[in-house]
């Protein structure tokens, strides 16, 4: 599944399917594949999903979280 | 000495900035709150400091124009000392820009700001330990209270920052030396860019072949698509320099925090209404009584100089509109713009920003932008100058302009004041409102329109949620001054200039020209001929006009006699939207050049002229 289709608890990225620039964006942020993370909330009209990265809170819009392929982590 | 201070977004460049620098650099709790350089020279026990803020960056990689601006200066800018400012709560994230720093090659010293935090977030951190791993001297620094920023300029002084020592694991140096040995001018930092992909630092002649090394080394490495080469290297090198430097300690999250509030799907926005309501309110209710009292003692003043002055002669006219130019310009701080001025500030700080930010994203998406629009769109409630510049927050150009016409038709503090003092205090509170919401209205349909020509991709929306921080009264005072200080400096004399030129033309009859001029305009909108001069001046600054008002009809029930409710209305409505002013002009123009100032000049021109139009046919026909 994709991180937009996640409405909360803890996941981890298995892929990201975009090119340099989504990349190095997202690194520059600190997510990188085969990393846990967990999604704290949904924005509604299709709004960013709010995650947690080594305690650091970050809005990902919903473009960009179509991207990220992520499984669930007990 | 230069010294710059380098460091990822909303980690404390700008306060360290400010505590040495004496308050210059506008901070607020968001990333990206500086979006150019500032340098200021400081002088610290007899010797010379050049100290330059520069905009944070995530990483050497930039992804938008102010994190470009930064390894611009990084390149060109011969440094003496890099000052890498971090955020103790995100180490091992911040660590990871150090480490792309390193061979930059400078002497450096580490500023580790929100060490506070980051022990209340249970990451104890060993900080002998950190400076032995990267073999740089480390300062705590509390941006809060300024502590340990003395001591990091001592250091600095004395000469104790340390070239970092440093080398690539075998398998990427190999790269590296092969890039470096394609020509002498390509040094370590630039071949280090080129194996992330980014060829600008190399000279056109050599492109290809470097690109070809890039190439190679991508494929050998089982790396092609991933872009960036040293990515795995920096990452793990990131996390173990953490692992043996940090202590965790789990601490239990608290059950409730304020983001179950500001971000609730449905809470969040009434709370968002209600902070964007209670700031009218707030701002107009402390505001009218203030301008009320010197709406009185105006009129006292000036029934005092007919003593001296003969009512109809040249020297009372002027002395007079010296008169409106002070009591019309000090009409508008104390009452409007300084209360407003000073919640804007406080929204900043304790971050608040980012969570409209992230509430507005999905409704930004609908109108053709994306949440972090919204950051100068809110900045243009305060001066449309500072918004025109936050653009540079957006990833690409034709967001940005996008974005820049929308922020500066928001009323700013100028024009908040036309609205305040003109609707709001004669015709009532709900009508001020109303033109708000028309406002919002507009610029909607604006970007529904303009969409169409500028539509860029916006899908790639990403924000750091900074944790709210309790703001700092002595900060958000200053701030709100240095906000506040053009004002004195800048917009008391050119309104008292202003005012008395406008004291000259009404004494010599000229408006009557001038009024004649603007007719087809006032027409259409069905305002008194006289008021196209006053139109004229509101370019210049658009509380101009509302200065000038007061100026040629004298009291409030005399502009209410002659434009009626419907034409304070209207003209209020127009002289929101036509033509920003001139300051707001030359930013475009430095911005984006002079092709989108024109357009932009035009297009607002023409959404005033409809809305006024529009407005007066409706109101004609209703009543």
């Amino acid at each position: 599944m994709t991180l937009s289709m996640v409405n909360n608890g803890k996941i981890k990225i298995i892929n990201i399917k975009g090119g340099r620039q989504v990349r190095i964006k997202l690194a520059s942020l600190g997510i990188n594949e085969g990393m846990v993370i967990v999604v704290k909330r949904r924005g509604i009209m299709g709004g960013p999903i709010l995650v947690n990265v080594n305690g650091r809170d970050i809005a990902i819009g919903r473009g960009l979280a179509d991207k990220l392929i992520v499984v669930g982590v007990e | 000495m230069k010294v710059f201070l380098v460091g990822q977004p909303n980690t404390g460049k700008s306060t360290i900035f400010n505590h040495v620098a004496g308050f210059k650099a506008v901070v607020g709790n968001f990333p990206g709150v500086t979006v150019e350089g500032e340098k200021s020279i400081i002088k610290i026990k007899g010797k010379t400091i050049e100290l330059w803020d520069l905009p944070g960056l995530y990483s050497l990689l930039p992804s938008d124009k102010a994190e470009e601006a930064t390894v611009k200066i990084l390149n060109e800018i011969d440094a003496d000392i890099i000052i890498n400012v971090i955020d103790a709560s995100a180490l091992e994230r911040n660590i990871e820009l150090t480490i792309e720093l390193l061979p930059v090659n400078k002497p450096m010293i580490i500023a580790l700001t929100m060490n506070d935090v980051a022990i209340k977030k249970g990451i104890k951190i060993n900080i002998k330990k950190l400076e032995k791993q990267l073999g740089i001297p480390v300062v705590i620094v509390n941006g809060r209270t300024g502590e340990g920023v003395k001591e990091l300029f001592e250091l600095i002084i004395k000469g104790k920052a340390q070239k970092p020592s440093f080398s690539f694991p075998e398998h990427i140096n190999k790269y590296i030396k092969q890039i470096m040995q394609v020509d002498s001018s390509i040094n370590i930092f630039a071949a280090q860019q080129a194996l992330r992909g980014d060829f600008s630092l190399i000279p056109n002649k050599y492109k290809k072949q470097v690109e070809d090394i890039y190439s190679e080394s991508m494929k050998t490495m089982r790396m092609e698509g991933h872009g960036d080469l040293l990515a795995p290297y920096r990452h793990h090198l990131s996390m173990s320099i953490f692992e043996s430097i940090a202590d965790i300690e789990h601490v239990k999250n608290r059950r409730f925090t304020a983001d179950d509030l500001f971000m609730h799907p449905l809470w969040g926005y009434f709370a968002m209404i209600l902070i964007l309501m209670g700031t009218y309110f707030v701002v107009m209710k402390s505001g009218a009584p203030v301008e009320g009292i010197f709406v009185s003692v105006q009129g006292i003043m000036e029934k005092w100089l007919l003593k001296f002055f003969n009512i109809n002669s040249f020297s009372y006219v002027l002395v007079r509109s010296v008169l409106q130019g002070l009591f019309g310009s000090l009409m508008v701080v104390f009452p409007y713009l300084f209360p407003f001025l000073f919640i804007l500030s406080v929204l900043e700080d304790v971050g608040y920003l980012p969570r409209a930010a992230y509430m507005m994203d999905g409704f930004m998406h609908k109108i053709g932008l994306h949440g972090r629009s919204i950051i100068p769109m809110i900045l243009g409630y305060g001066c449309s100058v500072p918004a025109v510049m936050a653009t540079r927050i957006l990833p690409n150009r034709k967001e940005r302009i996008l974005t820049a016409i929308l922020a500066i038709m928001i009323p700013c503090s100028a024009r908040t004041t036309i609205i305040m003092g003109l609707v709001s205090y004669l015709i009532g509170v709900k009508a001020g409102f109303a033109i708000y919401i028309i406002n919002i209205i507009i610029i909607i349909i604006s970007a529904k329109i303009l969409g169409r020509y500028l539509k860029s991709d916006t899908g790639t929306f990403v924000l750091e949620i900074p944790e709210y921080r309790m703001f700092s009264l002595k900060i958000v005072l200053l701030k709100t001054w240095i906000r506040i200080k053009d004002f004195f400096y800048l917009v008391i004399p050119v309104m008292i200039i202003g005012s008395m030129m406008f004291g000259i033309i009404e004494f010599f009859n000229w408006s009557t020209f001038l009024d004649m001029l603007f007719r087809p305009i006032t027409f259409l909108l069905g305002l008194p001929p006289d008021s196209g001069t006053l139109l004229i001046f509101g370019i210049l600054r658009k509380e101009m006009s509302l200065i000038m008002l007061f100026s040629k009809f004298g009291s409030a029930n005399n502009i209410l006699n002659v434009f009626g409710t419907k034409g304070i209305f209207i003209f209020t409505l127009f002289s929101i939207f036509y033509i920003p002013c001139i300051a707001t002009i030359v930013a475009i123009w430095k911005e984006f050049g002079s092709k989108v100032s024109l357009l932009m000049i035009l297009f607002t021109f023409i959404i005033a002229l409809v809305t006024g139009m529009l407005f007066n046919g409706v109101w004609t026909i209703i009543y």
